[in-house]
């Protein structure tokens, strides 16, 4: 075993690897969600009398005498703090026929009715999805497949903005694929829908349009690829309204993202398409013209 | 430069270390992942209680090691489908190079000599340092070191001989 030691100390600098991409994103965004730390040059002055005044003035006086404070205080996040995700569940099961992994997770609760409002909806989702896999293994036992796969992504945490993804992938004979999306609006702590984010009624035409223009393009360049848009059969698929799935991409485009079987077969999967800020900025109340 | 700054600066540096700590304890990304952010917000939150800056790297380690084990314990009774399939077997491909060889080998290798053979070859860290991250003694780690060795030998000897 003479020198082993070296060859170990010498390959394993050389093994040494990148981040993956995925881990490598996660970090990025942990790190930039970070808030500026408080300065903490308070030894002489009692703190908690420091923080009244500081309140009294910021609160009070300072809005009253001046607007453009007053807007300032408005932009500060509610939830400034840093919101994390931790996992609370980790289920698998797996015999010859049946098989079944889902995470759960639940979004760290600072006191905020929306916070317990996703999770209690999470939570909800997965205890159904669990009670549908134990009885259809119940029923089914060894006479079909089934499959359950649940799991979540921080989708964005900016410093406006959360939101996360649940995907469930669902096998009982043929299979199901859909996501849900949770979106916290960070500035005022309130959950928000594609409903939230505009008054005007053209809305969501804008953006059913937009896609249905997306889909003939592309299928007029594939002919394999079939969207329901004018279809014979299925007519018109792409339906918009205040409660569609939709995140932000990191570029502040809206992306539209439709369920296994929404608006086409199912070997089209699950697409997702993207409507430019421009297209929707006319639309977008003004509070989320510049979110990013 | 900010308090903030300083502290992403270091966590980049650090960044790989932290990552093949983390996947050495959790066998996946996604979990090594959430390890990882868990650690750095715990890490960002008590940043100004570390003294000596030089020692960056084992105190964010130590956080990460301590993130990994809670999080382990807690989901203790379930074993993820994904990690018993990304177990590596005992038959290695022969057309395989070195560091292949190498990194399945200390994959297959159980814990606590995983971690331990992590950060002493991959990190060259020393042993107490490594004592301190584990919280365990500097003999314990001295020992599992050299079972770690004797199990990697009889996997790699016929690499290590050529």
């Amino acid at each position: 075993m003479k020198g082993f030691d070296e060859y170990l100390k010498k390959n394993a600098v050389i093994a040494r690897s990148e981040l993956p991409d995925s881990v490598q994103k996660r970090l990025n965004a942990t790190l930039e969600s970070l808030p500026e730390p408080q300065h903490r040059c308070l030894r002489f002055v009692s703190l908690k009398m420091l923080l009244a005044c500081t309140l009294i003035v910021a609160l009070v006086i300072l809005p009253n005498i001046s607007v453009a404070y007053a807007r300032v205080l408005e932009s500060i996040p509610v939830l400034g703090e840093l919101i994390r995700v931790v996992t609370i569940r980790n289920d698998v099961y797996s015999d010859a026929m049946h098989d079944m992994a889902i995470r759960v997770p639940q979004i760290v609760e600072m006191n905020n009715e929306a916070i317990a409002s996703i999770n209690q909806e999470i939570q909800t989702l997965t205890d159904q999805l669990l009670q549908r896999f134990y009885q259809d293994l119940e029923l089914i036992g060894d006479q079909g497949h089934t499959a359950l796969y649940a799991d979540y992504e921080v989708q964005m945490n900016q410093p406006n903005w959360f939101t996360i993804k649940i995907q469930v992938n669902e096998a009982s004979g043929s299979g199901n694929v859909y996501y849900r999306y949770y979106h916290l609006d960070k500035r005022t702590g309130k959950e928000i829908t594609l409903a939230d984010l505009s008054d005007d009624a053209r809305f969501f035409q804008v953006i059913e349009e937009d896609i249905k223009e997306q889909m003939q393009t592309a299928m007029k360049q594939d002919p394999q690829l079939v969207y329901w848009v004018d279809d014979p059969t299925f007519g018109d698929a792409v339906s918009i309204d205040g409660t569609h799935a939709f995140y932000w991409t990191e570029e502040g485009d809206l992306a539209i993202p439709f369920n296994k079987y929404e608006v086409g077969p199912g070997y089209m999967g699950t697409p997702t398409f993207i409507v430019s800020k421009e297209k929707i900025a006319p639309y977008l109340k003004e509070a989320y013209q510049q979110l990013f | 430069m900010s308090e903030k700054e300083e502290f992403c600066d270091q966590i980049r540096q650090n960044a790989g270390a932290m990552y093949r700590l983390a996947y050495a304890l959790m066998h996946n990304d996604e979990d090594a992942s959430e390890v990882l952010s868990e650690a750095i917000y715990r890490a960002y939150k008590n940043y100004t209680k570390l003294r000596n800056p030089q020692a960056f790297k084992t105190w964010i380690l130590k956080i990460v090691h301590n993130t990994a084990v809670e999080m382990i314990r807690k989901n203790a009774r379930l074993v993820p489908l994904e990690q018993t399939e990304q177990l590596p077997t005992t038959a290695f491909k022969e057309d395989l190079t070195t560091r292949i060889l190498l990194r399945e080998a200390v994959e297959s290798l159980k814990q606590p000599y995983r971690t331990v053979t992590v950060l002493y070859y991959y990190e060259n860290l020393s042993v107490n340092e490594i004592a301190k991250i584990t919280k365990t003694h500097r003999v314990t780690v001295r020992q599992q070191l050299t079972r770690s060795r004797k199990m990697l030998f009889e996997k790699l000897k016929e690499d290590f001989k050529k």
